[in-house]
């Protein structure tokens, strides 16, 4: 007997939702069966085949009322496809999650390798696991697990590229400005700009805020939906419930992006002292760069000095503030340093942290040359746009590390600038024969959009030509005997 | 005649099993001897049967299996379990003492009516 499209239509209108396909294939045999029983039934009371079957459909009465009942009849076979959807949901959940935890600390190079092994196990299991699941069950669970992965991936990318915390900060700077927060205070005899850590404190503090408020909202749109799609459902019964799905993977969704939030959070801030800086570098080059010029014209430390707390450096405490720094070295290894950072009120040097940041160094109670960090696209601000990345660089930067003489390399630049990979400490050794070099060196960062920074170094050299004059090791400011006040 | 819902709607899965206990049936036969003993007064939408079946069949009280008769297509045949018949008789005695309950209940208004 030939299937018609009502036949069709109404068999898969008694599926009951979520059971295996086994369960369809047999439920759809038998009813199949049926119909084509009574038919033949109907033909022989001198029917036509068509009016036989379309009147044999008739009799089996409304397909949403058989589902409903077969539904009830089979509500545990559904269950082993909802544990399978909340441990693929698991299993990415966490692949990501110790991904992101992996990929954080591989920068430091303490992680145990263990769990990236893990990330790649779980996401080729998940792999394997949706094709054998997709194999057997029915799609709208994949759709939904492959769903939930992807906006994941999303999430991860928003959170860890800083544009979330950004988009924060932003609305923070607008509050301060609205409110007349103070440009500038003083404490403890450092300069704080304090609109910007007020603003990237809206910002972390935002975040944490918004994130459950998210949740809350999602929750509140999903009771409300499941309310709307159960009263709607007695109405309309043939409809499915889109919305409840989409209301659904958002919710999901929003519960993962606030524990990536917590678990990003309490990994990179375990560190009370940086918990109390930006997470989110705001770069000012601007600024810098202004500082910076009125720098070159300096004729002595103290203008030195002067110029970059005009421009809101202020200096960096070295017994009290940079105990949270691991990762600037020139710092830790010049006890002879004075450290400035420019603006974001960090407790960290590190320029990751900060705007900017000057080291005033000394050599032998002399002041022997500064450097600036700052991040690689600030450096157009600062006049270096040269940059070449050859593996010839690289091969002359091994070497100089064995004795050459650095200024021989750094003549194959154009102008006097030069951008050598990797670390550029090696250069404090020997900086006179040198004029200026900028470096960057890659730091990947997870909570900012930039992953790069720059050390520009201006030599002793240069410093000579400007009459600044030397700076005793023991020889400390004191701004009253100055006559200056901040 | 066609009986009210509510009627019919406990009394499906007796008469089910009823006609499962002398023979094994598939869907379509049980349909059609519940319309052939009550002469058409157990007349419903016949799609309605299978998930009784199949909850029958889930709790124990029949068994299932696939058969091809001759040259006809494949029909699902229903069998009827001990708990079945176990089932069937305690509903049986269920019916009988309601429908006594009810004879009775009507006797008696009409007693009171004609005095």
């Amino acid at each position: 007997m030939r299937m018609s499209d009502d036949v069709e239509l109404f068999i898969k209108g008694c599926y009951p939702k979520g059971v295996p396909l086994y369960r369809k294939a047999e439920l759809r045999k038998e009813l199949l069966s049926h119909i084509f029983d009574k038919a033949d039934s109907l033909i022989k009371t001198g029917m036509s085949e068509t009016e036989s079957i379309a009147e044999a459909v008739k009799e089996m009465g409304d397909p949403s009322k058989i589902r409903q009942s077969f539904g009830k009849v089979y509500r545990f076979e559904r269950l082993p496809g909802i544990i399978a959807f909340v441990v693929l949901t698991f299993v990415c959940v966490s692949a990501f999650f110790l991904g992101f935890l992996s990929f954080g600390a591989h920068s430091t190079g303490d992680f145990p390798t263990v769990y990236h092994y893990f990330v790649s196990a779980s996401f080729i299991g998940s792999i394997i696991f949706i094709y054998i699941y997709s194999y057997r069950k029915k799609n709208v669970y994949l759709l939904l697990s492959v769903t939930v992965y992807l906006m994941l991936n999303i999430a991860t990318f928003l959170l860890t590229s800083g544009i979330f915390q950004s988009a924060l900060i932003g609305i923070g700077v607008i509050v301060c400005a609205l409110f007349g927060v103070p440009e500038h205070t003083v404490s403890n005899g450092l300069i704080y700009v304090e609109a910007e850590p007020v603003a990237l404190g809206f910002g972390f503090y935002g975040s944490m805020i918004l994130m459950p408020l998210l949740l809350i909202i999602g929750i509140v749109l999903l009771m409300l939906i499941l309310t709307a799609s159960r009263r709607k459902r007695t109405k309309e019964k043939k409809k499915k419930p889109l919305l409840l799905y989409f209301s659904l993977i958002c919710s999901i969704v929003i519960l993962s992006s606030v524990l990536f939030s917590i678990a990003a959070k309490e990994y990179e801030f375990m560190d009370s002292n940086v918990m109390k800086s930006s997470f989110v570098g705001v770069n000012n080059p601007k600024k810098a760069r202004k500082a910076y010029e009125e720098l070159t014209k300096a004729q002595s430390v103290t203008d030195t000095e002067i110029i970059l707390r005009s421009y809101g450096f202020y200096e960096i405490n070295k017994e009290k503030d940079i105990m949270s720094s691991h990762n600037f070295e020139p710092g830790y290894s010049m006890p002879d340093s004075r450290v400035f950072c420019l603006e974001n009120g960090a407790y960290s040097y590190d320029p990751l942290y900060n705007d900017c940041v000057i080291i005033l160094n000394f050599s032998e109670g002399k002041l022997s040359y500064k450097q600036l960090y700052c991040y690689k696209e600030s450096l157009a601000a600062f006049g270096f746009s040269k940059y070449e990345d050859t593996s010839e660089f690289y091969e002359n930067y091994l070497s100089l590390s064995e004795g050459d003489i650095r200024s021989d390399v750094l003549k194959k630049f154009p102008r006097d600038v030069a951008f050598l990979e990797g670390a550029s400490h090696d250069f404090e050794t020997d900086t006179e024969k040198l004029n200026f070099g900028a470096f960057y060196s890659e730091k990947k960062d997870p909570r900012i959009s930039t992953d790069m920074h720059a050390e520009i170094m201006i030599v002793g050299s240069i410093l000579s030509d400007k009459k600044i004059r030397a700076y005793g090791k023991d020889e400390k400011y004191d701004y009253k005997e100055q006559g200056l006040s901040y | 005649m066609k009986l009210k819902k509510d009627v019919s709607k406990g009394s499906v899965t007796l008469m089910v099993l009823s006609v499962l206990e002398k023979n094994d049936l598939y869907g379509y036969q049980m349909i059609s001897y519940l319309e052939a003993l009550s002469a058409g007064v157990f007349k419903f939408n016949e799609g309605t049967l299978y998930p009784i079946l199949h909850s029958l069949e889930k709790e124990g009280c029949l068994t299932s299996y696939w058969n091809v008769v001759e040259d006809s297509r494949p029909r699902k045949y229903y069998h009827i379990t001990e708990k079945g018949i176990k089932m069937l008789n305690e509903s049986k005695n269920e019916w009988e003492e309601y429908v006594g309950a009810v004879n009775a209940v009507l006797i008696g208004g009409a007693l009171n009516a004609a005095t």
